[in-house]
């Protein structure tokens, strides 16, 4: 590990050290993954190994300009020339200067056990066919549809500027993901080995918890209707990081497509959002984010009430404060990570428990949405959802009683009039690999 | 406006004599623990542009990217592929004998094979245009694009309302090897660009959007040469614009109006459905794991006829306005597809009825049928089968109408659907976003604009109440396919409109 720590250092600090004698400032960031995935589609067993997949990201000012460029190459002469040729293209640039951050090493989301094992296809491969062989044993002779996935990954990564660095990190990762009959799914992910039983019995456990019967809108709730609902932990997530960041993160406001102000009520009282960029052990948490700024935990919302707005640095420095750790290169559509632009995200994300047992959520006949089908094109403009209802359990009382009938369900709404409705947030909450959310109810019209 | 020339026999890769070698070192190697090997090298040279909604402009003249994948098939089916996610093919060794350590645990796979590569002794395929962003700095013509879609979104816009506009551009050259031990050695250069603009209408707290999508097998001066837009990007940039601040005004349909709609006309900008809901079950790979709708495990038809007789879909290069395939045209378009197959125009559903699947080298194996040009990899993935330009084509005679006024001549209460920012798709179904559409009433198009909202097919029944057409044939819908989280470039098209009747099986709802 700590060699191939050393390799992305050292391609990082001679791409730094090759173009900053003829630049006032430039950052770096170099990685290189290795990924074993075993992917199942019922009979078949899908290998899809990777190794040395390495990636360069790289920024430079100069006279008031910004120059970008990207390669994947581990040669530091190509990523070199390639920033040399993107001076000539350099374009007006707000931003003074990149991070100065102090060089340090991280380790603390790699699991040796689990960095080990990408050597180990064989064993990767067996936790696999495990998982596709607990779904039918679960539910023996039924015609089941299976798909499923197991993949484990390592990353070394190297960021460095002009004037600081490197910070160094390593990281594991194991994601598991399965989908009975193209329509209810589970998975798991995290960043250290859990024990093999979370892996292995995860279609198992997702087929036994299906009812048997399915149902339609107009058969359980007597057609189109609004009524409060059960969201699942990781569609909330995806609606926070889609939806809720476009109101409130800085570079949002100072573009005027969000009038958000700290002290804003965007929520209900009782919900409280933590962003944490830096949290050990989340998908979503690093040494510092793709600025090489090193964010800490803070609420952003508490009360129901906007208390900080994510920031990087250009956004913070226009609005004359200082970064909040949430500068990443988050790719939209098709761009990849380390060509798209800055923009503040979010981290890892923390929601405070509620104090009422999940299954007591909601009373009478309802649903929980465990996911939407097409939420990226949910408008980001204004909020609004309005997507068919992928995977979901018909309940009565917080108990399940049905499946959602594939195909047949919608859901419509608004997150912003959503989050300010909310009915409930649960005692239990998930790690969902990059943030740890309670279930929530909330109003929202299903047809 | 400036297209690519298509020589008889394909430019040469830069480069192409080390590659050449490495290739061969890495097959000559795999020979000794593999019975069949082959090699897929792809090189992406990329220059881009962004306008940031804060007003940010980025030039990135110089992106390279490159990655290989490589593929063993031992005794009884046993196969591996190992992706090396690095642009020097010097390393593709040190990846052969990672697969084939991750070969010795595969158990026999016995009905494993890959049908033969038609045409194995043809080495070049490509496209070649006179300004490669590799020689030719790409930096004033994006800035250009960027002055243009900030004067276009300043002008003519009413008072109290502002549009910021947000620009992602790129021309890219990709160049890809594919080599194996039986001695095939093909090569394929395409040079590649992309132009999407969003346009967000604001009017004190009220926001309202649009989104205009351009590809092409084609270099950037296609969109912008000596300055100027192509007439084409600036008329519909300018459309897109007033139709995002016509939306700020917009009204969804009543639920009172939603039950009586009789028919839905689908303008090609809206036809994502076409890619989503019939593409994708009808991909050979779909279909073997039971993930199709419509077609079975065994290859057969579950549902037939799967939509009226005037139903005709096709996936292969771009259509011309009368549908027939131009080979070297389409942003979904390839030559040869990443096994080195020879991109084939494909009949998936003829006169209603499903008669062909799209397939990759494994596929076309495990239904003995030849492979059809469908697999595909993002830079270096796994190969699977992918859509290239995937479009309703339907045949002349009945069923077409001269012009839009005279396709809704009989819709007694209907909406012209307009543009998607994105779909998806389930076993039983898909849905894709609208943008926005125009009520019909009485027969006539009216000038009532309707909201963004969601078009749900379910798969099975959707095309049963195709009822006709309007408009030339266009690979109109300039997307990525983001299948098993490999991205690639496509297009869904057909005729300018398709008229499609109210169902069970199709629904439009609002966003809230």
């Amino acid at each position: 590990m700590h060699t191939t720590m050393k390799t992305a250092r050292d391609l990082c600090l001679a791409i730094r050290d090759g173009v900053a004698g003829v630049v006032d400032d430039v950052e770096v960031i170099v990685s290189c993954g290795d990924r074993t995935s075993y992917g199942v589609e019922n009979d078949l067993i899908i290998p899809a190994l990777e190794c040395d997949t390495w990636s360069v990201a790289m920024r430079a000012l100069s006279q008031g300009r910004l120059a970008t460029a990207t390669t994947t190459s581990h040669d530091a002469r190509d990523s070199i020339a390639a920033l040399t040729r993107a001076l000539s293209a350099a374009q007006p640039e707000t931003l003074a200067t990149f991070a100065s951050p102090e060089a340090v090493d991280d380790t603390r989301s790699c699991d040796a056990r689990l960095w080990d094992l990408v050597d180990r296809p064989g064993e990767v491969r067996r936790m696999a066919v495990a998982s596709r062989d607990g779904a039918r044993a679960a539910r023996p002779g039924a015609p089941l549809v299976i798909e499923a996935d197991v993949t484990v990954s390592r990353t070394r990564r190297a960021l460095a500027t002009k004037r600081g660095g490197a910070i160094v990190s390593a990281s594991t990762a194991l994601s598991t993901f399965v989908m009975i009959d193209g329509n209810d799914w589970d998975a798991w992910s995290g960043t250290a080995r859990p024990d093999d039983a979370v892996v292995t019995g995860l279609a198992g456990a997702l087929v036994s918890s299906l009812p048997a019967r399915e149902v339609t809108c107009e058969e359980f709730l007597g057609g189109a209707r609004e009524t409060t609902v059960v969201i699942h932990p990781r569609l909330f997530e995806t609606l926070l990081r889609s939806l809720f960041l476009e109101r409130i993160a800085a570079d949002r406001v100072l573009a005027k497509l969000s009038s958000a102000r700290e002290g804003d009520a965007v929520a209900h009282p009782s919900f409280e959002l933590f962003d944490d960029p830096t949290a050990a052990g989340s998908l979503a948490g690093g040494a510092c984010d793709d600025e090489g700024v090193r964010g800490g935990r803070k609420a952003v919302v508490s009360g129901g009430v906007l208390r900080v707005m994510p920031s990087d640095r250009r956004s913070a420095q226009m609005r004359g404060g200082a970064s909040t750790g949430n500068g990443y290169r988050i790719p939209i559509m098709a761009e990849d990570r380390s060509e798209a632009p800055v923009r503040v995200g979010f981290g890892h994300l923390e929601v405070t428990a509620g104090n009422v047992s999940r299954d007591a959520l909601v009373k009478g006949r309802t649903v929980l949405i465990t996911d939407l089908l097409g939420l990226h094109s949910s408008n980001k403009a204004t909020g609004a959802f309005n997507n068919p209802i992928q995977g979901g359990l018909a309940l009565e009382d917080g108990v399940p009683v049905a499946r959602v009938k594939p195909g047949a369900w919608s859901a419509t709404g608004n997150l912003h009039t959503l989050l300010r409705s909310l009915t409930g947030l649960s005692r239990e909450r998930m790690m969902t690999g990059s943030a740890l959310l309670p279930w929530v109810a909330a109003p929202v019209t299903v047809a | 406006m400036s297209l690519p020339v298509m020589p008889v026999d394909g430019p040469v890769p830069r480069g192409d004599a080390d590659v050449h070698a490495a290739l061969d070192a890495a097959l000559t190697r795999a020979r000794a623990v593999a019975q069949y090997a082959d090699v897929l090298y792809e090189r992406i040279y990329k220059s881009e542009a962004n306008l940031l909604a804060s007003g940010q402009v980025i030039v990135k003249p110089a992106s390279l990217k490159g990655a290989a994948q490589v593929r063993l098939v031992g005794s009884e089916g046993r196969n591996v592929g190992v992706r090396a996610g690095d642009m020097s093919p010097s390393s593709l060794a040190a990846v052969v004998d990672r697969a084939a350590a991750a070969l010795a645990e595969e158990p026999p796979s016995p009905e494993f094979g890959l049908a033969p590569i038609p045409n194995p002794t043809r080495v070049r395929y490509g496209l070649t245009v006179d300004d490669d962003p590799r020689d030719v700095d790409p930096t004033k013509p994006f800035l250009d694009l960027v002055a243009a879609v900030q004067r276009i979104a300043d002008a003519g816009v009413p008072a109290g309302v502002r549009v910021v506009p947000e620009l992602w551009s790129w021309t890219q050259v990709e160049e890809k090897w594919v080599a194996d031990t039986d001695g095939v050695f093909k090569t394929q250069v395409m040079p590649v660009s992309f132009l999407q603009v969003v346009f967000r209408a604001v009017r004190g707290d009220a926001q309202a959007r649009t989104r205009v999508r351009f590809g092409e097998a084609a270099p950037l001066s296609y969109y912008v040469r000596d300055g100027a837009l192509a007439d084409f990007v600036e008329r519909s940039l300018c459309e897109e614009r007033d139709r995002a601040v016509q939306l700020l005004d917009a009204r969804p349909l009543t639920a009172d109006e939603r039950a009586r709609v009789t028919h839905y006309v689908l303008h090609n900008s809206s036809l994502v459905f076409i890619h989503e809901g019939l593409g994708h079950p009808i991909e050979a790979d779909i279909a073997r794991a039971g993930g199709s709708a419509i077609v079975a495990p065994d290859g057969s038809a579950r549902v037939s006829p799967l939509g009226s007789p005037v139903v005709r879909i096709v996936d292969g290069p771009a259509p011309d306005e009368a549908g027939h395939p131009m080979a070297s045209r389409g942003f979904g378009t390839e030559l040869i597809d990443d096994e080195g197959v020879e991109v084939k125009n494909t009949v998936l559903v003829e006169g209603g009825h499903i008669v062909g699947m799209m397939h990759s080298r494994e596929t076309a194996h495990r239904y003995g049928v030849a492979p059809t040009g469908n697999g595909f990899s993002e830079l270096g993935d796994r190969r699977i089968v992918r859509m290239r330009n995937t479009t309703l084509c339907p045949a002349p005679g009945a069923g077409w109408a001269d012009s839009l006024s005279a396709l809704v001549r009989d819709v007694p209460f209907g909406v012209v659907l307009h543009g998607s920012l994105g779909g998806a798709v389930s076993k039983e179904g898909m849905s894709s976003s609208t943008q926005y559409g125009w009520l019909v009433r009485d027969g006539v198009v009216t000038t009532e604009m309707i909201a963004p909202g969601n078009f749900t097919a379910l798969t099975a029944g959707c095309l049963a109440t195709v009822e006709g057409f309007a408009g030339a044939v266009e690979a109109h819908g300039v997307g990525f396919c983001g299948k098993n989280g490999q991205r690639r470039r496509v297009t869904d098209g057909g005729p300018e409109y398709v008229k499609v009747g109210a169902s069970p099986s199709v629904l439009l709802t609002f966003e809230g």
